[in-house]
């Protein structure tokens, strides 16, 4: 009967996904299905009556009337089978082994998620994305491991685009393996938390922006995913502006956008919906995350940036953009410790022990990022990409540097009196940041593929 | 100025390199390297042979205790790392969960068993860990090797040290903090249990 459960429920999810691959004619993309499904599924954490679809049996019945409409249009049984077994094998092996890892987010998840489905917005500062991986249960099973599903889903379709796009062999794959040994970054992504799906997500954006213009996906695809980035993470936007905007830099790079209507209006549509996917998650964010008017300039600044992409000033910028960068890091660490002073200290060095501990791995992470990015550095003979490597190492600093904004809002009444004498290391002050640095490593991970490329240039 | 990729490649793990020595240096000049060169704690031999020893004013380092728990054939151990000001305590023992004196004979080898440990704000404690340290020791000599040998490319190396690395550790890591329970498996987390413990009363 369980095995009845699992099929329905796994139907219900991935018809969307399905659908979607078929309209953009992406039907050889099996590996992108997933990741549809999850887009299509996170915008019923804004327009609650979709919820209908997933918690009525009437609503369930429309799903798999589209599903069996699907199959008989369409027919694309190989992207069903994979996508199918796929998930079916993922749900089994937790059932039987445990593999997922709960953390006290995945209650506060289930609470959005539960909420939506009796048609209220309750959400504590969740990402619709999120909430929509807890959403698919019944009587007598739920669908757990969505997040990992997708998310490995789409670091094959990246690593199959990296193989074929160099012409390496696809046993290069296995160089990026002992990551996934690492408890600190198995970890992470066997939680219900985003960020490994949003890792991949900016790893495909990355390379359809490096990717040459014939072999791209359509445009359509591409913005879709830089949608699905910006809100899979509250914190994406701020975090990772200056990679978004380099990506966005170079994937336009030889379009007048400005002349192009159409394509403006797509990118403007593609980076402000995350602001309304995540509305209630952003209104009921107390910290910087959910501060929209710097969330609105921060997007509009980024749509500047891109759609006067031929004007002078921002050449400029471009052409200075990490020292820019790096200077914009340094003046937030003045900043910070002018406004914390001795606190900010305590932040960073707080984080810093954190990340270099060899408990859970966390030092081998710090110090596998570094060695992929200084090899990737040396290894590309393209500019662009030399730059965007070097944002890497940027961000790191700026994830530390920008520690003290969080602790300062989570730290409680021990980041408040400034004392740190017993206080433990591990997560004093609830340190989302560490986790976001496992989300850039992860990022970069797919990449060093291409370092245990024969070519001397990649 | 364009400098050649063989040339970018050693600056890179030059800088690497010094930041990696100035910090180790930082290391040996904060907890010292002692507990390695000196033979046995007498203390620790003679008074609490096969026994939890007696804690008290960071009378014992993280390494000895660490050495002389695993002798004694246990291998859930958890030490919690907090942090101090206080310089006599820099890699000390502060307090253990189990009662001082009771034999090993005693305690389950099985026994989730802890111990705090105290280190200096910013300065991890690699100097008291074996593997982490033979872990840094190789990974410094693959970096010096690839800067003198640049026509080769060592990255596998590394990966491959890595590798070993997470694979020896991996059972030590894969535990909670603060139980006995591993994190991989964990039969808590299946999709049945985490029905019933979750959802049944919600659903």
């Amino acid at each position: 009967m369980m095995i009845v459960d699992q099929v329905l429920l796994i139907i219900l999810f991935i018809t969307p996904g399905l659908i979607i691959t078929s309209f953009f004619n992406l039907k050889k993309e099996y590996l992108l299905t997933l990741c549809f499904s999850i887009f299509f599924w996170s915008l019923s954490s804004i327009f609650i009556p979709m919820n209908f679809f997933v918690v009525n049996i009437y609503g369930n019945f429309i799903i798999y009337f589209a599903f069996l409409f699907w199959i008989i249009k369409f027919k694309n049984f190989k992207n069903l089978i994979f996508n199918f077994i796929f998930l079916l094998l993922f749900e089994n092996i937790n059932n039987f082994f445990g593999v997922i890892h709960i953390t006290s987010t995945t209650q506060i998840t289930l609470d959005s998620a539960l909420s939506n489905l009796s048609f209220n917005s309750y959400n504590p500062g969740v990402s619709s994305m999120q909430i929509a991986l807890l959403k698919f249960f019944n009587k007598n099973f739920i669908l757990l491991t969505l997040q990992q599903c997708a998310s490995f889903s789409l670091l094959f379709f990246n690593l199959k685009n990296i193989i074929k796009l160099n012409r390496l062999k696809y046993f290069n794959i296995f160089i990026i393996f002992p990551a996934f040994l690492i408890i600190a970054v198995l970890l992470e992504i066997m939680t219900i938390r985003t960020h490994f799906f949003a890792s991949q997500l900016l790893c495909f954006l990355i390379i359809e922006a490096f990717k040459l213009k014939s072999k791209r996906l359509p445009t359509s695809v591409f913005l879709i995913f830089l949608c699905m980035f910006i809100s899979s993470r509250l914190e994406n936007i701020i975090i990772y502006f200056p990679l978004i905007l380099l990506v966005l830099r170079n994937y336009f790079n030889d379009e007048i956008i400005i002349k192009n209507k159409k394509m403006v209006f797509m990118l403007l549509l593609s980076t402000f919906s995350p602001l309304i996917i995540n509305f209630h998650a952003y209104t009921n964010t107390q910290d910087l995350r959910g501060n929209i008017f710097i969330l609105s300039f921060l997007i509009i600044l980024l749509n500047i940036f891109v759609i006067f992409n031929k004007n002078n000033l921002i050449k400029f910028i471009h052409n200075k953009f990490n020292l820019i960068f790096i200077f914009s890091v340094i003046l937030l660490a003045i900043a910070l410790h002018y406004l914390f002073s001795n606190k900010a200290m305590n932040s960073w060095l707080l984080i810093f022990n954190h990340l270099v501990d060899s408990h859970q791995g966390w030092g081998v992470v710090v110090f596998y990022f570094v060695i992929i990015l200084i090899y990737l550095i040396n290894k590309t003979e393209n500019y662009e990409l030399k730059k965007m490597y070097t944002t890497f190492f940027i961000t790191f600093a700026l994830i530390i540097i920008s520690s003290p904004l969080q602790h300062s809002s989570y730290g409680g009444e021990s980041w408040i009196d400034g004392i740190i004498e017993g206080l433990a290391i591990y997560n004093p002050y609830d340190e989302s940041q560490t986790r976001s640095f496992l989300q850039l490593f992860l990022t970069i991970l797919p990449f060093s593929v291409l370092i245990t490329s024969p070519k001397a240039n990649i | 100025m364009k400098i050649s990729k063989k040339f970018e490649l050693r600056i890179l793990l030059i800088f690497l390199l010094f930041t990696f020595l100035c910090f180790l240096f930082l290391l040996i000049n904060t907890y010292g390297m002692n507990h390695f060169l000196d033979d046995k704690n007498n203390l620790l031999e003679e008074n609490f042979n096969k026994a939890i020893p007696n804690i008290y004013d960071c009378n014992f380092n993280y390494y000895e205790i660490n050495h002389h728990m695993k002798e004694g054939g246990f291998t859930k151990l958890r030490f919690r790392k907090s942090i101090t000001g206080n310089e006599l305590c820099f890699g000390k023992i502060t307090y253990t969960g189990i009662t001082p004196g009771t034999k090993f004979s005693d305690i389950s080898r099985d026994s989730y068993i802890e111990f705090g440990v105290n280190q200096k704000h910013g300065l991890p404690l690699w100097l008291f860990e074996v593997n982490f340290l033979m872990f840094t020791f190789i990974i410094f000599m693959l970096i010096i090797f690839q800067i003198f040998f640049y026509k080769k490319n060592f990255f596998v190396a590394f990966i491959f040290t890595i590798l070993i690395y997470s694979i020896i550790t991996f059972n030590e890591n894969n535990t909670f903090i603060n139980s006995s329970k591993s994190y991989f498996p964990n039969t808590d987390t299946t999709n049945e249990n985490f029905m019933q413990n979750r959802l049944n009363d919600d659903s």
